[in-house]
């Protein structure tokens, strides 16, 4: 027998790109991940331009003069010439919408008052906060004979660099939050590949069976081909599907560059903080994690004849691909702890030595054993998969027993 | 020789569903393997297309995969592909090129009255057209050995018509046909060979008419007036006799001229009519003999 895999892959990949599900998927995505991005960015961007009035009554020493000087021109301050009881009965009265109480002793206290018809405006407050924080202090230092430049030097306040150091480099400087980002999404983008295109295996073998067309296809070609050509169509498929988001994002981050030059700086920063050899380590997990899982799929897909029983049997297999997300938070707090090794050497969990990688100097040792147990798990898959992919495939009906899918990797 | 299978033995783990199964099959010839339901048919022809594997025994091949074309019991077409990129497909598989494929089609397209429905999709089809489709992947790489696994179950009664005129037609073109079934005048008409198995077991094998000749016994249809004990006469082996009229089975088959010479003389007869053993009564008679020797 030939080997006829290529045919299997073709007919699978055209198959899948032809689906209503793939078109409306592969545009619909980026445009729904921009605005899950873009419309908050953009509300922000929005109320931030938003000139909003603040009415105050001031019983300060004119605190509110100052004020006005150091905050943006998007807060504008509005004088209320009465007292606090009076405010508070024109705030009611929808005469006023906020007002801003500074009372006599606010250098003293600290406190003042903020009364609206909503709090929401947490940011814009806090701003205010920090403002009359920084008077307060400046007038005091003023008091105890301190220059401007004095002063403005002991404001200063903190600012972390960060830097990673590996046995290799020196310290680099880098961003924690960008490092962490990339790894964090490269982690996710293996989940949701795994989650979105291994139980297409499933689907494609039990589509075999229900249309009995599986016998056909077994009589002229060898069941472990089958099952090579639906894995590498179906990964082709999923892997243009990433091209096509590839070159959206190539032309949408170009056009974006051109519109909003300021945008340029945040992209070179991305950028720099790129480790190359991350992407390899990526590609690497990607692949073996496709197969991995891919694998499984495939094999309760020719154990099923019913898509509904396949359903069942799927749910802990779609448990343990989401297993890895449990772990997020404490192998990326504390990557090089034993927990975070032992965890991320399970080939089941091992996007997080992923993770790892991204965000930690891993050994080279733990790397190999890492791929090597991948490797290893998917050679026992695929041993078992073809034993059971043979008899599998031509079983209809009834679900198999224990003992039964026993013989059938006995017999296969 | 086209295929050979030398004491054959397939286990379904404690099931013993073929049992040292020998069969030999030449060139050009239309072989019916015969059985009922569940007799180990379907585990051969799937042992002879190499699916599964014997436990013991051996099978020879003396033909190349490409050149051998197998239609399941099984049997079934993707939805939402179209005719064409069915054939295609199908074709491919079988080891064909494109460009074979597309050159063969419109011929069998157009002979199966399919060639207006090449652009739509199988589901659009009718389960009639489908099943015309189903034999077109099947015979379209024009094979040397065709092997059908039940070819006419499900097929409306003028489907089943065209099937054997196909069938026919390849095996005129010197295709070597192996078709299990278990109708057996569908085999009768069409087999030059048959090969009965019962539980695994071969019963019987060889050319039709030998078998008919070896195991069959001819029947006696006797319209007569006068008294129908004159019918005994240590001649015979069963006798059903309904007073004017008598079915009759000889103990020697071809005895029947002197038979009739006998009763003639005793009775008045006005119908004699003798009749070729039908496969069926072989098969028939085959399978329950075999179940009284198992008794005994």
């Amino acid at each position: 027998m030939k080997n006829k895999w290529f045919i299997i892959l073709k007919k699978e990949f055209w198959h899948l790109i032809k689906t209503k599900s793939f078109i409306l998927g592969t545009i619909l995505t980026p445009f729904f991940l921009m605005l899950i991005f873009a419309i908050p960015i953009y509300m922000q961007k929005k109320n931030a331009e938003k000139v909003r009035k603040y009415h105050y009554v001031d019983h300060s020493e004119n605190i509110a003069g100052v004020l006005k000087e150091h905050l943006p021109s998007t807060m504008e301050m509005i004088p209320w010439n009465s007292d606090k009881e009076k405010a508070i009965a024109a705030l009611r009265n929808k005469e006023i919408k906020n007002f801003i109480y500074l009372p006599e002793d606010i250098f003293e206290s600290y406190n003042f008052e903020y009364y609206s018809e909503t709090i929401s405006d947490s940011q814009r407050i806090s701003l205010i906060e920090s403002v009359i924080s920084r008077v307060i202090q400046e007038k005091k230092f003023e008091e105890r004979g301190l220059s401007r430049g004095e002063i403005n030097q002991l404001l200063l306040s903190a600012k972390a660099r960060t830097f990673e150091v590996t046995r290799d480099e020196g310290p680099k400087k880098k961003s924690a939050d960008v490092s962490f980002g990339i790894a964090y999404l490269l982690v996710f983008l293996i989940y949701m590949t795994v989650l979105s295109w291994a139980p297409q295996m499933l689907r494609s073998t039990i589509e075999d069976k229900s249309n009995r067309v599986a016998e056909v296809l077994v009589s002229h070609v060898k069941p472990s081909h089958i099952m090579g050509g639906k894995l590498s169509g179906t990964a082709l498929a999923g892997v243009f599907q990433y091209l096509i988001w590839g070159l959206m994002a190539f032309l949408g981050i170009t056009l974006l560059k051109q519109a909003l030059p300021a945008s340029r700086s945040v992209f070179d920063a991305l950028a720099g903080n790129i480790n190359p050899s991350l992407f390899i380590f990526f590609g690497l997990y990607f692949l073996m994690n496709f197969l991995l899982f891919a694998l499984i799929f495939g094999i309760i897909g020719a154990m099923f004849s019913d898509m509904k029983d396949a359903q069942n049997a799927m749910t802990p297999a779609i448990l343990i691909c989401i297993l890895p997300l449990l772990f997020f938070a404490p192998v990326s707090q504390d990557p090089t702890s034993a927990f975070s090794v032992g965890i991320s050497l399970v080939p089941f969990l091992s996007s997080l030595m992923l993770m790892r990688i991204g965000i930690s100097e891993v050994p080279s040792l733990q790397i190999g054993l890492s791929i090597g147990l991948l490797l290893l798990t998917i050679a026992i898959e695929v041993w078992l998969a073809g034993r059971i992919y043979r008899i599998g495939l031509l079983s209809y009906g009834k679900k198999p027993t224990w003992k039964e899918l026993f013989s059938w990797i006995k017999n296969g | 020789m086209l295929l050979q299978l030398d004491n054959v033995d397939k286990y379904y783990g404690s099931f013993h569903a073929v049992k040292g199964l020998s069969m030999r099959l030449e060139e050009g010839k239309v072989y019916g393997f015969l059985g009922r339901n569940g007799a180990g048919k379907t585990t051969t022809l799937r042992m002879i297309m190499d699916i599964y594997y014997p436990e013991k025994g051996e099978i020879k091949r003396f033909f190349n995969p490409d050149e051998v074309s197998y239609l399941p019991e099984e049997r079934g077409l993707y939805p939402k592909m179209t005719v064409t990129e069915t054939l295609d497909f199908f074709g491919e598989i079988k080891g064909m090129s494109r460009k074979n494929i597309r050159s063969v089609s419109p011929r069998w397209l157009e002979r199966f009255d399919l060639a207006e429905w090449s652009d739509k999709k199988v589901e659009a089809l009718s389960k009639g057209m489908q099943q015309k489709l189903q034999f077109i992947i099947t015979a379209m790489n024009n094979p040397k050995f065709l092997i059908l696994d039940e070819p006419f179950s499900g097929l409306d009664p003028l489907n089943i018509q065209i099937f054997k005129d196909e069938i026919v037609s390849l095996m005129r073109q010197g295709t070597t046909v192996l078709f299990s079934t278990h109708i057996i005048e569908h085999a009768e008409n069409i087999c030059n060979h048959v090969t009965i198995i019962k539980e695994g077991e071969k019963v019987i094998d060889g050319p039709i008419t030998e078998i008919k000749e070896k195991y069959g016994k001819m029947n006696l249809f006797i319209r007569y007036s006068g008294d129908g004990a004159q019918l005994k006469n240590g001649m015979e082996q069963k006798i059903d006799d309904y007073g004017s009229y008598a079915e009759v089975i000889l103990k020697d088959g071809k005895a029947y001229a002197e038979y009739l010479r006998r009763i003639s003389q005793q009775l008045d007869i006005s119908e004699f009519r003798v009749d070729l053993p039908s496969l069926k009564s072989v098969f028939l008679d085959a399978v329950n003999t075999r179940e009284e020797e198992n008794e005994k």
